[in-house]
């Protein structure tokens, strides 16, 4: 009798487990379809998934240095906006891997530039670590404010990499204008925070919210005076 | 002596000893050095002649500068004309990148440490980006102004090989108020020159090794 009620318990929990298990293996397939992102536009052999971690271990980098008149002078759009998403990707090129990172974000207003629409997907990638050890892009996250510059990304933007071309227009519409800096995160209270090396904004004095609203603003008028001149 | 006053004492030499760290100078690391020595570095037939003779330069102001021995070793011109490859050899290319970049090191192969808390370089590779306007003459003063320097940059570069990360200052103060370019500084202006390494270059590999 004893035998019996139990086999008879296992049999009630088997359904249950079955369950679950088919929930799980469908939550596996279920990312694992998702992690791949589709590109149409490419030559060579081109794929793009998307990864856990932004991988700044991968290798470090020498950036042309941009004066901060050619900074303002090369975003096409300035705006302040908020983080809603941020999704690593890793580009694969022939057996050559690119680590990219995808940001989307809602834009708040248009300081320089406008895009027919309220968010924006810009493409960015490590730079390699700074002082703290951390990519500078590390530190971007979900729900952060501020305000970014970007180039704008044209239809038939084409990447080549080791043999690979691959546009870029099918992932983003804009690309940091400086992966070094790309702008000004606003820390809670009145704070802004450059991720940057602070000598390349020599003329800001002051890293205070307003005061760089003020700065870039400034920078803008002084810069569509130089096109317009 | 009480409790609270070792304590308290504890906390002042821990600060204390971090404070004298940090202000040991702008430099700062990304891995542990290379895991053998001497690296021997492979050139692609990509570079031309010119851009191999700025690169052994380059490698001669690393060993110069830092070491008793040659650290970094020219072993000759290799056929490879893609970067990264997994090979167990050391290259540097100059190809066609769309990225911003002026050079890159790769990490290909690492040998990390107990826990995995940090790494030696087992294998590198390295990729001058071809898109840009490259100066690669000998003397300093004839580059231009739209053009960037080889050789510093594959001396930046070097300067990941052998461990550095990138420094948040550009210049850094010798105690006669003078001052010095920063190769590891992570951009250089076009029509620039930083071929020489700083004191606090030198006294980061000399930390190191």
């Amino acid at each position: 009798m004893y035998f019996q009620v139990k086999l008879s318990n296992k049999w009630r929990a088997l359904p249950k487990l079955i369950l679950c298990l088919l929930l799980i293996v469908l939550a596996v397939l279920g990312n694992s379809c998702s992690s791949n992102i589709a590109i149409s536009d490419y030559t060579g052999n081109v794929s793009i998934k998307v990864v856990g971690k932004q991988r700044s271990d991968h290798g470090s980098a020498c950036l042309p240095f941009a004066t901060e008149e050619e900074l303002f002078s090369a975003a096409d759009y300035i705006f302040s906006g908020k983080i809603t998403r941020i999704q690593n990707i890793e580009i694969d090129c022939n057996g050559v891997k690119l680590y990219k990172s995808l940001i989307k974000m809602s834009v708040d207003q248009f300081l320089k530039g406008n895009y027919d629409t309220t968010d924006i997907t810009v493409m960015a990638g490590p730079v390699g670590g700074n002082r703290s050890g951390a990519d500078l892009l590390d530190g971007l996250k979900k729900g952060d404010y501020g305000i970014f510059m970007a180039e704008a990304v044209a239809v038939d933007t084409y990447y080549e990499e080791n043999n690979c071309t691959w546009n870029v227009a099918e992932l983003c519409q804009a690309m940091f204008a400086d992966d070094d800096r790309f702008g000004f995160i606003k820390e809670s209270g009145k704070n802004a925070e450059c991720r940057t090396s602070k000598s390349a904004y020599s003329s800001l004095t002051s890293y205070d919210w307003e005061s760089v609203i003020e700065y870039t603003e400034k920078m803008i008028s002084q810069n569509e005076l130089e096109e317009y001149k | 002596m009480s409790f609270k006053k070792i304590v308290c004492l504890c906390v002042f030499s821990f600060s204390l000893s971090l404070m004298l760290c940090l202000s040991i100078g702008a430099y700062a690391y990304t891995h542990k050095g290379l895991q053998t020595i001497p690296s021997q570095i492979y050139i692609s037939t990509t570079l031309t002649d010119d851009q191999l003779a700025r690169t052994q330069d380059a490698m001669s102001t690393w060993n110069t500068t830092c070491f008793a021995y040659d650290h970094l070793v020219y072993a000759g011109r290799t056929n490879i004309s893609s970067s990264p490859v997994e090979d167990d050899t050391n290259t540097i290319t100059f190809l066609n990148s769309s990225e911003s970049y002026l050079g890159y090191t790769y990490y290909v192969n690492k040998k990390y440490t107990f826990l995995w808390l940090n790494w030696y370089l087992e294998e590198f590779d390295m990729n001058i980006n071809a898109s840009k306007t490259w100066y690669t003459g000998e003397s300093e003063s004839d580059i231009r102004s739209i053009q960037y320097d080889f050789e510093s940059v594959v001396l930046h570069e070097l300067g990941h090989v052998l461990g550095l990360d990138h420094t948040d200052e550009y210049s850094y103060a010798l105690p006669d108020g003078t001052f010095q370019d920063i190769v590891m500084y992570s951009a250089l202006p076009s029509g620039s020159v930083v071929r020489k390494l700083s004191e606090d270059d030198r006294l980061g590999i000399v930390n190191l090794y």
